[in-house]
């Protein structure tokens, strides 16, 4: 594996209080330290390594609060993500209604380059309680309408899916990483003016 | 500008971790170490080599693949003799840069003899391990008119064939030059017994 | 007559009010008159900083996360095991009284060791240059000597790249860097994986961020022993938790040196890219340079760090005169520096005089020519200073021109192809001071210096001392006697003249200060004038007279010998 395409992706996970985001980060994070800073600063952080086309990717996963009183930190928060993710609860659709607004305030908050352009990620959770709430159909017309979002169905309890969607997750975010050009300090040739100068002005001038 | 010492300048280009600095230290300190690492500014390298009676004192740069060098490579194949592009047999990205470079150097250095090495041979057990197939290398190099050559810097495989190579054509372009010259100076004697200026024809001379 | 005490110098480290009074030397004569008197009261003074030492605690916030995530001291099992044996060493003799002889005996034998060590290190190295490899047994060959070349590197910069934060020897580490963007996506940290780190980096990010929403910036933290000093430069956020006794504004420089280690192959301009893509990961631009960090970091624990000077190496003046007229010579179109460097100090260095060089500068420049890899080759790189200029790339040719790969000539140029003229410039050099020998006898002078040591200068009880002039920022040290000689020993002796100095410079309204502090491990002097400076240390069973003497004694060597300590014509083209 070549050392050097490693990628760092930051990934935002979003959605109403109770739909099971955390359920689903510790499912596929496997990680007992979770749940540290989310009542103080507002979100908890997991980080997962995985493997893409001889590629390691690491995953850089925010867990954030929806408390009213960490709102204004979305700007911050959401700097540089790489992708989002937005989760509703497959039995509860006011949640899945929510994802427009969590959507369009991600958008707002962290001003993406290209807002359509976006990867966005939808995971409808808890697919264990029972018939979904919201049909697929609504669901695939919803994330259509949004560019082409792809959608998945996990259960975090049962440990469906957690796993492709994460990976499908890394794999979007991927494809929408550009390289960019580099532009650093400025590479002149220096005029020979320049120079001349300068030796003048050692010569002329007395000290 | 140009260093009176030195008779010819090659420079190695290509993405970072292609193994450049392997391929240099292979030829001219006969020793590979696997743990070398990524190549910061670039290294100016010396060698003589003796063929067929000819002394020839070859310069070669070792540049760093690192990107933000990109825009600083071209102060080093300003006025090279010949540019080794290199790839990574098993890494596809360092494949897909070859054009980039191939651009560069044909856009600033125009006489600049071009030379494709297709570095760690070592790493495919078969040929199936290879990122892209034999044929596919093969017929871009022809098309873009470009000797290909297939390196193991670790295992001693070619790497002298490579600047050996190099050196003979090198040799060989100098002297049908020196050669044209006089056939050169022939003609526009018995040009100027008619009036005519004829330039150097190189067409009809063989070596 | 005010002498400050230690507890005055930690009072000064954390307020912007200072309290201290400084004396000047006349009243040195006076101090001798009081001696017995004064021996008495430092005797108390003495107990009461120990109780003293003991409840030093400074709470500004308290973070229970953090707390948790901490652990005790460093421990490195062989260094552990040395130190205990030669610890234990130290103590008999203690007990006794210090005879000289069995001193010497001791000292012999760790400078044995340490020559061993050096031979084994030499040896290694020897080896892994000239390693032949051969098809047969190749793998075995080639496993065995990565193996050698990742101990021998690997055991100077230790990153340890397999410890994540879950790790108790990651948390048990006295100091941590942390180097982050503003979207909390990780560019260097000093100890572990930044892969595995990944997820713990975003906290100081989520810090910085909830303090910016308070309408605030974050500076530091305390926390029990630890101090977290946050550095916000721009899009790139630095972090230093350390648990050594260091101030806060000491910190918050290393946090500088290592933001400038970022613009110096970036440029400013290259960190500015983060504001309009702030999900750009700067590790694949500053790939391969990792090392220098690592290195920078390394250095900050040395003594021209600590009195913000430059070491030069002590050099007769005929020598460095030679050095200087070559160095004049290679005089060329947009050459703007031209010096001769070891690791052990500079030789000299020639500039223009428009914009000469800064000690800031010159620190990043020491770091980046040292590197192993550099040495067997010429080597022409862009690179950018953040004093000089920090928006565009100077060009470097660095050359070690001596065969033992131990002196390095740098030419810095504005012009990014003049890489073939300046080879014609060290050439010339080249031959000029190999024609009359003076490459030899710099060779031959580096050799002395390396094992130069305070001892030879026979000032009874020195252990140790720096001295910086002022004027033109150059300082001048020698090797440290026992138990200097020891990694941890020196350690805690850099955060002493650290400490120090921060709080005597703390007020500048006072031009000449002395401060003595006395401790069961040593005793020290630091005097401050617009001259020089100079910290003298000594056995902790000196009296004051001695030591003030003794200090004097090292003045006085260092006013006579001053012609080869400092480059005192720094030269201009």
């Amino acid at each position: 594996m070549s050392i050097r395409n490693k990628a760092l992706l930051k990934i935002i996970i979003l959605g109403d209080s109770g739909v099971g985001k955390t359920s689903l980060m510790n499912r596929y994070v496997k990680n007992k330290f979770t749940n540290q800073y989310k009542a103080t600063i507002g979100a908890d952080f997991l980080s997962k390594e995985i493997t893409i086309d001889d590629r390691s990717v690491t995953m850089q996963i925010w867990d954030t609060a929806g408390q009213e009183r960490f709102q204004s930190l979305g700007v911050s928060f959401y700097r540089g993500a790489d992708c989002c993710v937005l989760v509703y609860d497959t039995n509860s659709p006011q949640t899945f209604e929510n994802l427009e607004s969590w959507r369009d305030e991600f958008l707002i908050q962290s001003s993406p380059q290209d807002p359509e352009k976006f990867p966005f990620v939808v995971i409808g959770n808890k697919i264990d309680m029972g018939e979904p709430a919201v049909s697929q159909k609504t669901v695939h017309t919803w994330c259509q309408s949004k560019g082409n979002i792809p959608f998945f169905f996990t259960s975090a309890k049962e440990s469906q899916n957690v796993t492709e969607a994460f990976t499908a997750i890394a794999q979007n975010a991927l494809k929408e990483e550009k390289t960019y050009n580099y532009y650093g300090g400025d590479i002149v040739i220096p005029d020979e003016d320049e120079d001349e100068e300068e030796e003048e002005r050692q010569q002329g001038g007395c000290c | 500008m140009q260093n009176q010492n030195v008779d010819m300048k090659i420079v190695l280009l290509g993405s970072s971790y292609v193994g450049k600095t392997c391929l240099v230290d292979r030829f001219i300190n006969d020793r590979f170490d696997s743990s070398t690492q990524q190549t910061v500014g670039a290294a100016f390298l010396t060698k003589i080599i003796n063929t067929n009676d000819n002394k020839l004192v070859l310069g070669i740069w070792d540049t760093a693949g690192q990107e933000r060098f990109e825009s600083m490579s071209k102060m080093y194949y300003r006025k090279a003799n010949a540019a080794i592009i290199c790839y990574d047999v098993t890494d596809y990205d360092s494949f897909k840069k070859l054009q980039y470079w191939v651009d560069e150097v044909r856009e600033n250095e125009k006489n600049c003899v071009i030379y494709f090495c297709g570095t760690k041979i070592d790493l495919l057990e078969d040929e199936s391990d290879r990122t892209v197939p034999m044929e596919e290398i093969e017929k871009y190099a022809d098309k873009m008119q470009i000797t290909l050559f297939e390196t193991s810097s670790k295992l001693n495989k070619n790497v002298n064939n490579l600047f050996l190579k190099i050196s003979h054509n090198f040799i060989k372009k100098k002297n049908q030059k020196l050669n044209s010259k006089k056939m050169g100076n022939k003609n526009s004697t018995i040009n100027i017994k008619n009036g005519k200026n004829q330039p150097n024809d190189e067409k009809g001379i063989c070596c | 007559m005010t002498t400050l005490n230690e507890q005055q110098i930690n009072e000064n480290k954390d307020s912007e009010n200072t309290s201290s009074l400084g004396i000047n030397k006349d009243q040195i004569q006076e101090e001798k008159k009081e001696n017995e008197n004064e021996k008495q009261e430092e005797e108390k003074q003495e107990k009461k900083k120990e109780i003293e030492k003991e409840n030093i605690n400074n709470r500004e916030i308290e973070k229970e996360n953090e707390e948790q995530e901490k652990g005790n001291h460093e421990n490195e099992k062989e260094e552990q095991e040395e130190e205990k044996q030669e610890e234990e060493k130290k103590e008999e003799k203690q007990e006794e009284q210090e005879k000289e002889e069995e001193e010497k005996e001791k000292e012999k034998e760790e400078e044995e060791k340490e020559e061993e060590e050096k031979e084994k290190e030499e040896e290694e190295e020897e080896d892994l240059s000239s390693v032949q490899v051969g098809e047969e047994d190749l793998k075995k060959k080639a496993e065995n000597f990565n193996q050698q070349i990742s101990q021998f590197r690997g055991r100077r910069y230790q990153k340890h790249e397999e410890e994540g934060i879950h790790d108790e020897k990651w948390r048990n580490h006295k100091k941590h860097y942390l180097v982050l963007t503003q979207a909390g996506k990780p560019i260097y940290t000093r100890y572990g994986s930044d892969s595995k780190l990944s997820s713990f980096i975003c906290v100081p990010q989520a810090l910085v961020a909830f303090v910016i929403d308070l309408g605030d910036e974050i500076k530091c933290l305390k926390a029990d022993k630890h101090n977290i000093v946050f550095d916000i430069r721009g899009p790139i956020i630095l972090v230093c938790v350390s648990k050594l006794d260091e101030s806060t504004e000491q910190i918050k420089k290393q946090l500088k040196y290592l933001h400038s280690q970022i613009i110096f192959f970036l440029s400013i301009r290259g960190t500015e890219m983060l504001n309009d893509r702030p999900h750009l990961d700067l590790r694949s631009y500053l790939g391969g340079t990792t090392k220098f960090f690592d290195s920078l970091i390394h250095r900050m624990n040395s003594y021209d760090f600590i009195t913000d000077s430059i070491k030069y190496l002590k050099l007769k003046p005929s020598i460095r005169e030679k050095v200087a007229s070559a160095l004049r010579e290679t005089k060329f179109k947009f050459l703007r520096f031209a010096i001769l460097l070891t690791d052990s100090g500079i030789i000299h260095l020639t500039q223009t005089k428009k914009k000469p060089i800064s000690t800031h500068d010159l620190f990043l420049l020491q770091n980046f020519s040292q590197d192993p890899a550099f040495r067997p080759n010429e080597i022409w790189s862009p690179l950018c200073l953040p004093d000089y200029n920090s928006k565009a790339f100077v060009h470097a040719y660095l050359n070690y021109i001596d065969k033992k790969q131990k002196i390095c000539l740098l030419l810095i140029s504005l012009d990014p192809t003049g890489f073939m003229d300046l080879k014609t410039q060290s050439e010339k050099v080249v031959k000029t001071l190999t024609q009359d020998g003076t490459l030899d006898k710099i060779s031959h002078t580096l050799e002395k210096t390396e094992s130069l040591s305070v001892k030879s200068l026979k000032i009874k009880k020195l252990r140790h001392f720096i001295y910086k002039n002022r004027e033109n920022n150059q300082c001048f040290t020698m090797k440290p006697a026992l138990p200097y000689t020891l990694k941890s020993e020196r350690k805690r002796l850099y955060t002493l003249y650290k400490t120090t100095r921060s709080g005597l410079l703390l007020d500048s309204k006072i031009q000449n200060k002395q401060y003595s502090s006395t401790s069961e491990k040593e005793v020290l002097i630091a005097t401050i004038t617009d001259d020089y400076e100079l910290y003298t240390v000594f056995h902790p069973l000196i009296s004051k007279n001695e030591a003030i003497e003794g200090e004097v004694q090292v003045l006085n060597w260092i006013k006579k010998n001053e012609e080869s300590l400092f480059s005192h014509n720094i030269q201009f083209w």
